[in-house]
């Protein structure tokens, strides 16, 4: 079967991202993001992208992926100013301003001195913050380069002495460390940065609910909000799909649960669309008239990983294959289908959008 | 049939040129068949089996790089002609980007619309597709050698390989006219019209 529909990122403008295959607009995805998000650009470099403009990101070198993420707020009121209100140096900790080139191409990298020692309690730069519920997983990144030093440690505590701390090497080149902390009972964590053998170059700290760091959040003088990528999907694309017979392949990384790539007829009560069940579990269903037809799935060692996905459906009967291995099908209703696919969701209502990272779609 | 003779022909000015600027690639399962001019040689319009945004061609550019060559079989004694539409290209350059799409080019059965000097198109394979019958990959020993790839395309027809005089009309009705992976010429200029950027175009279509 040939190619009809091929979306590869590469192109954008506020509010889509292009399709060249086939090379008309309804074949573009729309994107809506009402704030600005930053990314890693062609240069790698970090870039601040404005509202609504979709991502390209080259975070992993080569051809870029388009990367969605959920909203995120950067509770650090300076994310690169650790001698500003709520940053405290420790002990012989000094902090220098913008002394070094950061990763995002300026002059604006600080230089941490004095943050040594085996008693970080004691030389470290560190920020308060609070406001969390209780059992929020809190996660703080901060990008280090050496210049001088071999080895940090980052540390999370609360109030009543309760830690967890993790050591880096670091290198002559730009990183993000990060370490991430259950804040149990407590609303409240310290972010400290010590236990190094000399001097580290310093470059936007992040604080933000969740597990792993999300794309950089900068802030200047008040916490910052980088609201979620949704609606992220074609318009009308009926002529560019057999809805009797075709195939949908893309190359993803799904960042959560329960979210869906999908082909429908624009109504999640009717499509074929895969999403991540489990830790482990990817499955795929043909919903018609939101009766389940057909579900499909297979165990993965991870649903978070990149993965390929063919989603075959022929003759009212959809398989899949993840990474070239074939699902475990069952055909559970025959529910006649009376409609006509016409749409490529990566979000199926009223299901959330999906969000992580997209390589490539192919519809054949 | 008709095997009478019908014209004669005047000595041309002296205004052709040889050589072949561009090759024009399509997947074989993309025309559905042709309509042809009276003279049987010209073809008027192509019939695709998918809408005209989903068929595209890519383009090559050749600059003299190529020939094609149609040599004729006519046996006496069998009362069979064919027409053997062999096409020799020189892509310079040798890259794992050319490596990838020129096994695809060996493994598929692709149709050629073969640009020349004159501004001509023809269509080479309509009946067959045309198969990669002879090719290498060189790297040359000293700098000023040849670097890149030789390759024979063959099909046997049953006609010369036939004009296309209207191939503007038939791209401009919306084929997606992307050149391999390096140049994506409709794709982005329809996003640099519409005010869009471009990044990575040796992304978009190399799969």
């Amino acid at each position: 079967m040939s190619v009809k529909f091929q979306y590869t990122p590469s192109a954008y403008k506020a509010g889509k991202t292009y399709t060249a295959i086939p090379n008309v607009d309804a074949a573009d995805l729309s994107i809506s993001r009402a704030s600005s998000a930053t990314r890693i650009n062609e240069d790698g470099l970090i870039e601040v992208m404005g509202d609504n403009v979709p991502r390209m990101d080259y975070t992993d070198g080569g051809c870029p992926v388009l990367l969605a993420e959920q909203q995120a707020e950067n509770l650090i009121e300076y994310s690169n100013s650790p001698t500003s209100p709520n940053w405290e140096n420790n002990g012989t900790a000094t902090v220098t301003l913008d002394t070094d080139i950061s990763p995002d191409g300026s002059v604006n990298a600080s230089t941490v001195s004095g943050a040594t020692g085996v008693s970080f309690r004691t030389n470290n730069i560190n920020v308060n913050l609070s406001g969390f519920n209780n059992n929020d997983d809190v996660c703080s990144s901060v990008w280090l380069k050496s210049k001088g030093a071999t080895n940090v440690r980052l540390i999370q505590r609360s109030d009543d002495g309760n830690l967890v701390f993790q050591d880096f090497n670091i290198t002559n080149d730009w990183a993000r460390y990060y370490t991430t902390r259950n804040v149990g009972l407590f609303t409240n964590t310290q972010f400290l940065i010590g236990g190094s053998d000399g001097d580290f170059l310093f470059y936007e700290a992040q604080t933000e609910i969740g597990i792993k760091p999300s794309s950089n959040i900068p802030t200047n003088g008040a916490t910052a909000i980088r609201l979620s990528d949704d609606s992220i999907q074609t318009g009308d694309i009926s002529q560019y799909i057999d809805s009797s017979n075709f195939t949908l392949e893309f190359t993803a990384k799904f960042s959560y649960l329960n979210d869906y790539i999908s082909v429908s007829n624009g109504d999640g009560a009717n499509s074929v669309r895969i999403f991540g069940e489990t830790n482990t579990v990817f499955r795929a269903n043909y919903l018609s008239n939101n009766v389940n037809n057909n579900e499909s799935f297979i165990t993965v060692l991870s649903v978070f990983d990149w993965h390929d996905f063919k989603l075959v459906f022929s003759n009212n009967v959809l398989d899949l294959f993840v990474d070239g291995v074939a699902a475990t099908t069952n055909i559970l209703n025959t529910e006649p289908r009376n409609f006509t696919f016409s749409q490529l969701s990566l979000s199926t209502p009223p299901f959330g959008s999906f969000r992580g990272q997209i390589k490539s779609i192919k519809i054949s | 049939m008709a095997c009478l003779l019908n014209s004669g022909r005047l000595k041309p000015c002296k205004d052709a040129v040889g050589g072949v600027r561009s090759l024009y690639f399509v997947n074989y399962d993309v025309i559905k068949d042709v309509t042809y001019d009276t003279d049987g040689e010209t073809i008027l319009s192509i019939n695709q089996n998918l809408p005209a945004p989903s068929v595209v061609l890519f383009r090559y550019d050749i600059r003299s790089n190529a020939e094609l060559t149609q040599n004729i079989t006519s046996s006496k004694e069998n009362g069979t002609t064919f027409f053997e539409q062999v096409l020799t290209v020189e892509f310079t350059g040798l890259t794992k980007e050319d490596n990838e799409e020129i096994k695809r080019m060996i493994y598929s059965t692709p149709y050629v619309f073969v640009e020349d000097f004159r501004n001509n198109i023809m269509l080479v394979g309509l009946e067959n597709g045309v198969d990669v019958t002879e090719g290498n990959s060189a790297t040359g020993k000293e700098m000023g050698d040849f670097n890149g790839y030789n390759i024979t395309l063959t099909s046997k027809e049953t006609a010369f390989a036939n004009f296309f005089p209207d191939f503007d009309a038939w791209i401009a009705s919306g084929i997606a006219y992307i050149g391999g992976y390096r140049n994506s010429t409709l794709f982005r200029d329809r996003v640099l019209v519409d005010g869009g950027i471009v990044e990575s175009l040796e992304c978009v279509v190399q799969e």
